[in-house]
């Protein structure tokens, strides 16, 4: 049995090594090739594109002389965030062990549009109550008042039913979510169903499935739970939004954005339509893109950001008398 | 000869080799009757996945193994289940940060035949059907949004088992007895139902990315097993197992993940069951 002793052997020693020649090899970690990866990766993934109408092959002939293997990390990084840069996206970042890079303009380049100090002071008051992460009122003339600044909070069935039962005998509902960065697209999917319970909500998705520019899933038709037995607010809604709405809040003006009993006041939101991915370069350092697009059933990609049905800007003189002329104006709405 | 095995392992295994083949065969197969194993080891694989990126990661698990494992004269079941968990890097040899989670698991389960016999029963021949299951669940814990990664090969195909029964010098009197076994298996999958993330969300839409049945070509999954087998005096048996997996998936992107185990296993023998036929045991009662 010579024979076999010589095949089993042969059996150990190539498989306690052979899974290194099986499984491909490393690319290089040069600043070049991280670079190429880079712009590769987004090149078959990123979804907006056209949608921004901005030719990434250009792109890479404007950066791409600038590296060389000599580059130190930190100037290969502000390279790569230059480079990012021109997707005008706050879904995407490098992130390394120094630095974020980012791209804040979607808000930075707009009027704040918001005062919370006014309204915790002037409209909260102290008697507001807070239910996973909304903070919540009955103003003068019965109308209710909830901020919302974050999705980030826990948000269970039951601080929505106490929360939409506590105001459901108000004349109207002013739901502010200015400054509110976005969080769990669960939250902003709970709250849009307890908004107008009864009415439909849906809009299309596509991810992109293959390294082609118009390689998407067939559109995907998404809708919110129609159920008239939810507790939730029946009346007039008006979503107060800002630049600063952004990523699951935009979601929610999205998703609202087809309702005609569903008004929003204030600045168009900020975007971040997509839903991130990440990816690993070969250095170590993680790139998070957009992968994903939501359009609403007319057309409007959110990427764009959700323009308000009644524009309008905070006016500083009424700031000054300690009024947020936005909340002043949703109530005559109602 | 001018060559040397540099590790202990694989001189231990070698000297093994060569005694083995030089004893006799016992009268019945060492491997013949029901056993329950428990195995406890050591999971080592490499990946790359472009679902993360281009470069490989390397992970290291602690893994467990049950099972269920029949042999009679001309048929054998092997049922094995194991899962771990492990951490991991980057394959770089810079990259000491272990950001990665790994949840390894694996199902096997073969039906072999004997097809063929040497020299009594020492050398036999084994010959079937097999459903082949490799599952991992990562973590890259420096990913926000996407950091889970689902991998599953749901395999069936064909298996092969060689065995050695063989006796060789006692060296631990009371404990062990003079009767070792060697197994080697080779499992070939020809088909598989493969989950996989999408292209560039884990589950868009909230299903996998990827579920399909691919065959060979969009997939390659081969799965060897040895086994040292070390009959105790108490009837049980320790076994040192030996386990390598390759596993390639080539759609919406490569995946390709090489996998080590190494398992020290004590398996014992089910008395109760060994008294029943096998069509007995598919009856059975309550009370077994």
């Amino acid at each position: 049995m010579k024979w076999f002793n010589c095949i089993f052997l042969t059996f150990i020693f190539v498989a306690l090594g052979c899974e290194r020649g099986l499984v491909r090899e490393n690319p290089a970690n040069t600043p070049q090739n991280n670079f190429d990866i880079l712009w590769k990766t987004l090149d078959e993934r990123y979804p907006f594109f056209e949608l921004k109408n901005l030719n990434w092959d250009s792109v890479y002939q404007v950066y791409a002389p600038q590296v060389t293997n000599q580059m130190q990390d930190t100037a290969l990084f502000a390279l790569m965030a230059d480079m990012l840069f021109t997707l005008r996206d706050g879904h995407v970042n490098l992130s390394s062990e120094f630095d974020l890079s980012r791209n804040w303009q979607w808000y930075l380049d707009y009027p704040e549009n918001f005062n919370y100090s006014i309204i915790e002071r002037n409209y909260l008051g102290d008697n507001y109550k807070i239910a996973g992460g909304m903070r919540y009122t009955i103003l003068p003339g019965n109308i209710g008042y909830i901020y919302y600044g974050s999705f980030s909070s826990s948000l269970n069935t039951d601080n929505l039913d106490f929360v939409f039962t506590f105001l459901s005998q108000t004349r109207g509902l002013i739901f502010d979510i200015r400054n509110n960065g976005g969080g769990s697209l669960n939250n902003a999917y709970r709250i849009a169903e307890r908004l107008r319970p009864g009415d439909a909500k849906s809009w299309l998705r596509i991810y992109k499935n293959g390294p082609g520019k118009q390689d998407f899933t067939p559109p995907t038709q998404l809708e919110l739970n129609g159920n008239n037995n939810l507790k939730g607010y029946n009346g007039r809604v008006v979503l107060l939004t800002n630049r600063k709405t952004y990523s699951a809040a935009n979601t929610l003006a999205g998703i609202l954005y087809d309702n005609p009993n569903c008004l929003q006041l204030g600045d168009r939101t900020g975007g971040g339509g997509g839903i991130p991915a990440d990816f690993q370069l070969p250095n170590g350092w993680v790139l998070r893109f957009s992968g994903s697009r939501d359009i609403t059933n007319s057309g409007l990609d959110f990427e764009q950001g959700i323009p308000p049905t009644h524009p309008l800007d905070l006016d500083t003189a009424a700031l000054a008398q300690g009024r947020d002329n936005l909340i002043e104006s949703a109530k005559d709405l109602f | 000869m001018n060559w040397k095995l540099k590790s202990a392992w694989s001189r231990g295994i070698f000297i093994i080799l060569l005694t083995n083949c030089g004893f006799n065969a016992h009268s019945q197969s060492l491997f013949q009757g029901h056993y329950l194993p428990f195995a406890l080891g050591f999971n080592s694989e490499l990946f790359t996945d472009d679902f993360y990126g281009p470069t490989r990661y390397r992970t290291a698990s602690a893994i467990a193994q049950l099972g269920w494992v029949e042999q009679q004269e001309n048929y054998q079941n092997n049922l094995y289940l194991s899962g771990g968990y492990g951490l991991g890097s980057l394959d770089q040899p810079t990259s000491n940060d272990r950001h990665m989670q790994n949840i390894p698991a694996s199902l096997h389960y073969s039906l072999r035949f004997k097809v063929a016999e040497a020299d009594g029963q020492k050398h036999t021949f084994w010959f079937g059907l097999l459903n082949q299951n490799t599952f991992n669940y990562r973590i890259n814990n420096r990913f926000g949004n996407s950091s889970t990664n689902v991998s599953g090969l749901f395999s069936y195909g064909l298996s092969g088992s060689y065995q050695l029964n063989a006796e060789a010098p006692n060296l631990f009197k009371k404990a062990i007895t003079t009767r070792y076994g060697l197994q080697f298996d080779v499992n070939v999958p020809i088909g598989s139902y493969v989950l996989r993330p999408g292209y560039v969300t884990q589950m868009p839409n909230g299903d996998f990315g990827l579920s399909e049945h691919l065959f060979w070509g969009d997939f390659f999954h081969l799965n060897f097993r040895s086994a040292l087998v070390i009959a105790l005096s108490n009837g049980n048996q320790l076994r040192l197992i030996y386990n390598w997996d390759f596993v390639e998936v080539n759609k919406l992107h490569l995946y390709q993940q090489g996998r080590h185990q190494l398992f020290l296993g004590l398996y014992t023998p089910n008395y109760e069951v060994v008294q029943l036929h096998f069509s007995d045991f598919y009856f059975c009662s309550p009370g077994l």
